[in-house]
């Protein structure tokens, strides 16, 4: 589905890292649902052509989307399964923007996309990299540490 | 008991196996939807992309075109009657003054709209600017070029044809006027008119236009014969006796023929002139009467010996 290499070597490494495999499939599927819906899409484009950071534009929208799906599931959407759901949306937001001709994602746009999901989406849900810890496991390691976060961001 | 356990066991354990690959199957399904989906929404946002630019060009003609323009008032001079005055001098006195028209405002031509959303779209957003150029500004001068190229050639095309026509025309005029001059040596001059009414004639009987003919045919005359002195003054010049008397040798039969041509025409034209009821020429302006000397003696001819 993703054509930037960058972009699929990290998605391989966020699903490498998901434990509750069925929650995170089935966010991933509404995300893309809510997100390629013809409606909600032309919404999407609009904030998108017209934006002059496009990444961080996109790394909001993706904010925006998976708040529509917490509010759907009345609340109940499992934290941890949502983060990464939400990271591997962001990716495929990417992925698209790049194919669309609208930016050129290399390793620099992919951490600023995913800095900005992680520091925006984490204080909505009254969470912090610490208390991410225990309820991500691999993950909530890699976001503490700059170096492993750097190595999912940059597929090394 | 074991047995049935067993099977039962084993039956689960088929049915959980069967429920994962529906599952499987369906996410697939979803899976491949979903990339359908997003394919579309790829080709849609891409032609927006596209449009993008040129769509911002329209918003500011837009904006522009509702712009309105306020021309200034103009100052006219005026020279007018203005007031009765009474009294002696009684009568309408004429007074200078200035009319001033207040300014007018009127909505933006289209020309004016697009000549204004160019400048702003060069200087604001060049990208639209550039999208504008290539996909419509470029093209339609094109176009215009073309239709300027093509109403130039059919232009063109009907000058050539009338300058042909008149040079057909002209062409048979000479042709015809060389065989009447050739048919001036027939002596019988009637049946050469004849002739020539009934060549020349049209919806009547062609002796008006015969008429006109022949008065082109004295014209052109006229300035061979014009022509003809200019040549035998010019030989003439700075030559001695002799060769003046040879050039005037040469001369005299051209003048000769030229002059028995034009009588003839003149017979031609006065004959015609009566046929059709007319005085047989036109009647020429009287020589002017000499001037009587400024002091009123007899002019100095009259001491000539006669």
């Amino acid at each position: 589905m993703l054509k930037n290499p960058l972009l699929k070597e990290a998605q391989a490494k966020i699903e490498a890292g998901v434990q509750d495999r069925d929650a995170f499939s089935r966010i991933v599927q509404a995300g893309q649902k809510v997100m390629y819906d013809q409606a909600t899409f032309a919404e999407l484009a609009k904030g998108l052509k017209d934006a002059k950071d496009p990444v961080t534009e996109i790394a909001e929208g993706m904010i925006g989307i998976l708040g529509i799906l917490y509010k759907q599931s009345r609340k109940t959407m499992p934290i941890p399964p949502m983060v990464l759901a939400g990271m591997a949306l962001l990716l495929d937001a990417l992925d698209f923007a790049e194919r669309a001709g609208l930016v050129k994602i290399g390793k620099a746009e992919l951490n600023k996309a995913t800095t900005h999901y992680l520091n925006s989406l984490l204080p909505k849900f009254g969470l912090t990299p610490e208390k991410m810890d225990g309820m991500l496991g691999q993950l909530g390691g890699t976001m503490k540490d700059p170096a492993k976060l750097a190595q999912i961001q940059g597929g090394q | 008991m074991g047995l049935l356990n067993s099977i039962g066991q084993g039956l689960s354990q088929a049915g959980y196996a069967a429920g994962d690959i529906f599952a499987k199957q369906a996410a697939a399904e979803q899976s491949s939807i979903m990339e359908l989906e997003r394919q579309k929404r790829l080709a849609e946002f891409q032609a927006e992309l596209k449009n993008a630019p040129l769509k911002r060009y329209g918003a500011i003609l837009k904006d522009e075109a509702g712009k309105d323009v306020t021309e200034p008032g103009k100052t006219e001079v005026i020279d007018a009657p203005s007031e009765f005055i009474g009294g002696e001098n009684a009568g309408i006195e004429n007074a200078k003054g200035l009319i001033n028209t207040p300014p007018t405002t009127r909505k933006r031509t289209q020309d004016e709209a697009m000549t204004a959303a160019n400048a702003r779209a060069m200087q604001d957003d060049p990208e639209a600017y550039a999208e504008y150029e290539s996909r419509i500004g470029k093209p339609l001068r094109e176009e215009r070029k073309i239709d300027e190229a093509a109403a130039r050639s059919e232009r063109d095309a009907k000058q050539r044809a009338d300058a042909e026509t008149r040079r057909a025309a002209d062409a048979e005029r000479k042709d015809a006027t060389q065989r009447y001059i050739a048919d001036l040596r027939s002596k019988d001059a009637e049946k050469r008119l004849e002739a020539l009414i009934a060549k020349t004639g049209k919806s009547s009987d062609g002796t008006k236009e015969a008429l006109n003919f022949i008065d082109g045919v004295r014209k052109d005359l006229a300035n061979e014969a014009s022509n003809l002195q200019r040549l035998y003054q010019a030989d003439l010049k700075d030559k001695g006796k002799t060769a003046q008397a040879k050039i005037k040798a040469e001369y005299d039969p051209k003048f000769a023929d030229i002059s028995a041509k034009r009588q003839q025409i003149e017979n031609d034209f006065s004959a015609l002139r009566e046929k059709v009821g007319l005085p047989a020429s036109a009647p020429r302006a009287p020589a002017p009467a000499p001037k009587p000397a400024a002091s009123g003696r007899p002019p100095l001819d009259s001491f000539f010996k006669k």
